[in-house]
């Protein structure tokens, strides 16, 4: 186990240290700042001088070498745009985007195993029929349409929330609603497939061989099993909520990380955009080896293998 | 004498097929005598699975029911009853061991908390420490070692027979009065069968318990139960005592199952195979559901104008047959018939002997690195570990060993697909054991293989034309006409060329599996297993027609089995494998009729025989076979051999001659240990 552990540290280092390396060059290849930084009528003094203050006239590996050192000491410079660290900025914005995404996700998967208990302990076929039209006709309508309609009912019509930014709970409940929806949704058909692929198994029927009632068939020992797949979807969906719901972000003008790598992207804030993707891409790595150990946790032949 | 402890009464049920309801079961009435071991015999779609799991009352909600009968255990019918009166019974009264025990318990907890589960759920009252003393003496009573530890792990430790000892010790858990018992060896080797067939008796020895024990080894019933019921499409053909059926079957069914079985007994060259297809549900025949298989009705009106009445031949034996005074004479016939096929067949073939093996097989290796279980590192899994052998052009070799000894790694390397860690392999003159990739093609040409489950081993995508037709495009050879005379030669009906796998049963996917082989001629044909899967009179068709092939075209066969009686019947040599290395071999008459090594000697011994009567000595070889990644040191049989002495431990024992050139056994003390008759 223990094993297991330290070989999957040290290959989230390698996945991080990848994922810099890949941002750095993809960046430098979008092209020149300068030319965004400064005004159209700009000398070629002008130019020069910048780029030389942002160190873009040193050779490509020397400036990666210089990154990586100060990447190593958490330093990715200044942002071109605010005059601030571009980490201090990422991490300034991180606590929106968790309070968003783990509102969102708790709400969506909780109410998905309600749902799914619900419509396999009842065994009622008009229920499932509705949870999953209901299922069905949310993630048919795009995100941002769904969040527009939200604001249209209960900020423009009913008045109750407010439609922009973020502050006290009130603020949360239309974008974490308008994801939660969502999730339920994905959550609700994998928990229910999941189900299915359990009833046939040969231990459900060696369960109820022995006298055990629905219920605890169910509970004791379908859903330990049901929960395999579940783990792993959730663990990456997560991973890309925590990156930034960007399109949820954008439309309730939600102050997160998503949004601020968005912006920064369309001004070529080089330190930012990396810093973003770092932060994000350390989310996504942890998280994943989370549920790696969560998995060993739940099924007793991962943990020799 | 008694009331029986379950009655099954005119039990029809069933089934919702693609064109509407079909019926399953029909008609099926049996009774179970206190304290009686009843067996039910049938190949697949006979219902016999059905049938137990209505009186379990597991039958598939919505796809399967019941439609009439009445099912009485202890003189209360079943089938009146609600989910949860039912629930009352079921782990209580009447329990169940199934098929298979790797998916029969629930991977993610713990075998304890399994197994404690039945008992906490029919005795509420226990405490926990009351239930955990009752689960360790159940195990305990299974032997299954060191119950304490064993209680705390997950399926998932334990090997095949260990988990059907658990599934045992939580069948018998509440002293059912009747216990069913559902193809409870079908997935062991014969050595653990044999161990799990000793736990079983000595289970319901202990509980009393009747016992229902369903299966297609006619070799098992006759060793293990009292009464039968041969099924066959829903229904019972035959039931009486087990003696009198196999002495004397009275249906035509009946004889076929029997004499389609290859038998060390008596020694035939072509099995009587049972011709067509088992009638399956939804297109079963009308009259007797038989007479289309039936060499003794042929042509009756009576057989096809109606289903017989199951009619008693003498008090305690029943049969289903218009013709059932004339079976007994008609199966002295087949006997005459058969041994007249077989000294045609010796006529046939030609005094073949050559110098030069067609195969050549020296000291070969197949080494596989693994993750270590604990710690840091690799080890080293020695699945082929020094291997040498030869065969001849137009025999067959046959390689038994249990699950896990190497044979079909052993075949996969010979193919290619596995990469020899050292060794030679010589096939037609030429070293092919460190081939690469383009001159594996020419290899391939001369060595094909048919694997042993026919619905993952065709791509059900393509259509039979295509598959059969593949290994001929591969090498440009395309030629539809040689595809329609293979398709004609292994027995498959010409408009099956441009239909899918899917439409076909197991035998004839094996079929076509064999045709595919066949493409290319091949010199040396592969056998992993390759009827290991089939129903036996299935079974007896497709080695009949390998045999056929065989001779026809002069081909090779590497025959790789677990069944030894298979193996017997279709081998000229034979070599044993245990954990890597090959510990017997030698001319298949010699070793299976006076085996040397005491590993051969206890796989025999293992296998269970027809004939009742014949007292077999005992020889149950204890444990499961070794982890191969640590075998023990020495001769690797050490640990499980009644004969092993201390310096066995030290040297790994090398295949010395037996009282004949060529009979070798890999044993220090094989040649002063007398033979032990099996």
């Amino acid at each position: 186990m223990t094993r297991f552990v330290l070989f999957r540290i040290g290959q989230s280092v390698f996945t991080v240290f990848g994922v810099l390396t890949a941002a750095f060059f993809l960046v430098r290849l979008s092209g020149d700042p300068t030319a965004l930084l400064l005004p159209e009528q700009a000398t070629a003094a002008e130019v020069a001088a910048l780029r030389t203050e942002l160190g873009l006239d040193r050779p490509l590996w020397l400036q990666y070498g210089l990154f990586l050192g100060k990447a190593l000491q958490g330093d990715f410079g200044m942002s071109f745009r605010q005059h601030s660290s571009a980490l201090g900025l990422v991490l300034e914005r991180l606590p929106a985007t968790l309070e968003l995404a783990l509102t969102a996700f708790v709400l969506g998967i909780g109410m998905a195993f309600v749902a799914g208990l619900a419509l396999r302990l009842s065994g009622s076929r008009r229920l499932r029929a509705l949870f999953y039209w209901i299922a069905f006709v949310r993630q048919a309508i795009p995100i941002f349409w769904f969040g527009l309609l939200m604001i249209l009912l209960f900020s423009v019509s009913l008045r109750w929330l407010p439609s922009l930014g973020r502050g006290g709970i009130e603020h949360l409940i239309l974008p974490a609603l308008t994801l939660a929806t969502f999730e339920f949704a994905l959550y609700l058909r994998l928990l229910d497939a999941a189900f299915s692929e359990q009833q046939t198994q040969d231990y459900v029927r060696t369960a109820y061989a022995k006298g055990q009632t629905r219920a605890r068939t169910i509970l004791q020992h379908m859903l330990p099993n049901a929960l395999l797949p579940i783990v792993t979807v959730a663990g990456i969906n997560l991973g890309v909520l925590l990156g930034g719901a960007v399109v949820t972000e954008t439309v309730f003008s939600w102050p997160g990380v998503g949004r601020l790598i968005v912006q920064s992207v369309s001004q070529r804030d080089y330190p930012v955009i990396i810093a973003g993707i770092l932060v994000t891409s350390v989310v996504f790595v942890l998280i994943n080896l989370l549920v790696d150990l969560l998995y060993a946790v739940l099924d007793p032949r991962v943990r020799l293998s | 004498m008694t009331d029986p402890v379950l009655s099954v009464r005119n039990l029809t049920i069933e089934v919702m097929t693609a064109t509407g309801p079909a019926r399953a079961v029909e008609n099926v009435s049996f009774d179970v005598a206190r304290g009686e071991a009843f067996g039910v015999v049938g190949e697949s779609g006979s219902g016999k699975s059905l049938t137990m799991l209505a009186i379990m009352g597991l039958l598939p909600v919505g796809q399967v029911r019941v439609t009439a009968g009445e099912i009485l255990l202890e003189g209360r019918n079943l089938l009146n009853l609600s989910f949860d009166e039912l629930r009352a019974f079921r782990g209580k009264q009447v329990s169940m061991v199934f098929q298979d025990p790797m998916t029969s318990f629930n991977p993610v907890i713990p075998m304890g908390a399994q197994i404690g589960e039945i008992v906490r759920i029919h005795q509420p009252a226990a405490t926990a420490d009351e239930v955990r003393r009752r689960v360790v003496d159940l195990l305990d009573l299974v032997g299954v070692p060191d119950p304490e530890r064993c209680y705390r792990q997950y399926p998932h430790e334990f090997s095949g027979g260990m988990r059907q000892r658990a599934m045992i010790a939580m069948a018998v858990a509440n002293d059912p009065a009747l216990l069913i018992a559902d193809e409870p060896t079908t997935a062991l080797d014969v050595t653990i069968q044999a161990q799990v067939m000793a736990v079983l008796a000595k289970a319901r020895q202990r509980t009393q318990a009747s016992m229902i024990l369903v299966t297609h080894d006619l070799g098992l019933v006759a060793e293990s139960v009292d009464r039968i019921a041969v099924m066959y499409g829903g229904r019972i053909l035959e039931t009486g005592g087990v003696d009198a059926i196999f002495e004397a079957p009275g249906h035509p069914y009946t004889v076929g199952l029997l004499k389609s079985l290859p038998r060390f007994d008596r020694a035939v060259d072509t099995l009587h195979a049972i011709p067509g297809q088992p009638a399956m549900v939804g297109n079963r025949p009308s009259g007797c559901l038989f007479h289309p298989r039936c060499g003794l009705g042929e042509g009756r009106v009576d057989c096809r104008a109606r289903m017989p009445e199951l009619l008693n031949a003498t008090p305690a034996h029943w049969v289903a047959c218009h013709a059932r005074g004339e079976t007994a004479r008609w199966a002295t016939r087949i006997d005459v018939d058969l041994r007249q096929r077989a000294s045609a067949l010796d006529r046939a073939v030609p005094g073949f002997s050559e110098s030069q093996p067609l195969l050549q097989v020296e000291n070969l290796h197949t080494h596989f690195r693994v993750a270590r279980s604990r710690g840091w590192g690799r080890e080293v899994l020695r699945a082929v570990n020094g291997v040498s052998f030869a065969i001849d052009r137009r025999q067959t070799f046959g390689l038994v060993g249990e699950s896990g000894c190497g044979k079909s790694t052993l075949g996969r390397t010979l193919l290619g697909l596995h990469r020899a860690t050292g060794g030679r392999v010589v096939l037609a003159g030429r070293d092919v054991a460190q081939m690469n990739r383009s001159r594996s093609r020419d290899l391939r040409r001369m060595m094909q293989v048919v694997f042993q489950d026919p619905y993952a081993s065709l791509d059900p995508r393509m259509d039979i034309h295509d598959i059969v037709a593949e290994p001929l495009m591969i090498n440009e050879m395309r030629d539809d006409a040689r595809v329609r005379e293979l398709m004609d030669r292994v027995g498959l009906p010409a408009d099956a060329a441009r239909r899918k796998p899917a439409e076909f049963s197991g035998g004839q996917r094996q079929r076509i599996a064999i045709a595919r082989a066949l493409a290319l001629n091949p010199e040396l044909i592969i056998l992993d297993e390759a009827v290991s899967s089939l129903d036996v009179s299935i079974q007896a068709q497709v080695i009949n027609l390998l045999k056929q092939l065989q001779q026809e075209f002069g081909i090779a066969y590497l025959f790789i089995s677990h069944n030894l009686a298979v193996v017997r019947h279709v081998s000229d040599r034979v070599a044993v494998m245990y954990l890597g290395r090959i510990v017997e071999v030698g001319p298949s008459d010699l070793v299976f009729n006076d085996p040397r090594h005491p590993y051969t000697k206890a796989l025999l011994a293992a296998v269970p025989v027809l004939d009742a009567r014949r007292t077999r000595t005992k020889f149950v070889l204890t444990g499961d076979i070794p982890n191969p990644v640590r075998p023990p040191s020495g001769c690797a049989f050490r640990t499980r051999c009644a004969l092993a002495q201390p310096s066995c431990a030290r040297a790994v024992p090398e295949l010395t001659a037996q009282g004949h050139p060529e009979h070798f056994a890999a044993c220090f003390v094989a040649a002063s240990n007398t033979p032990i008759r099996t």
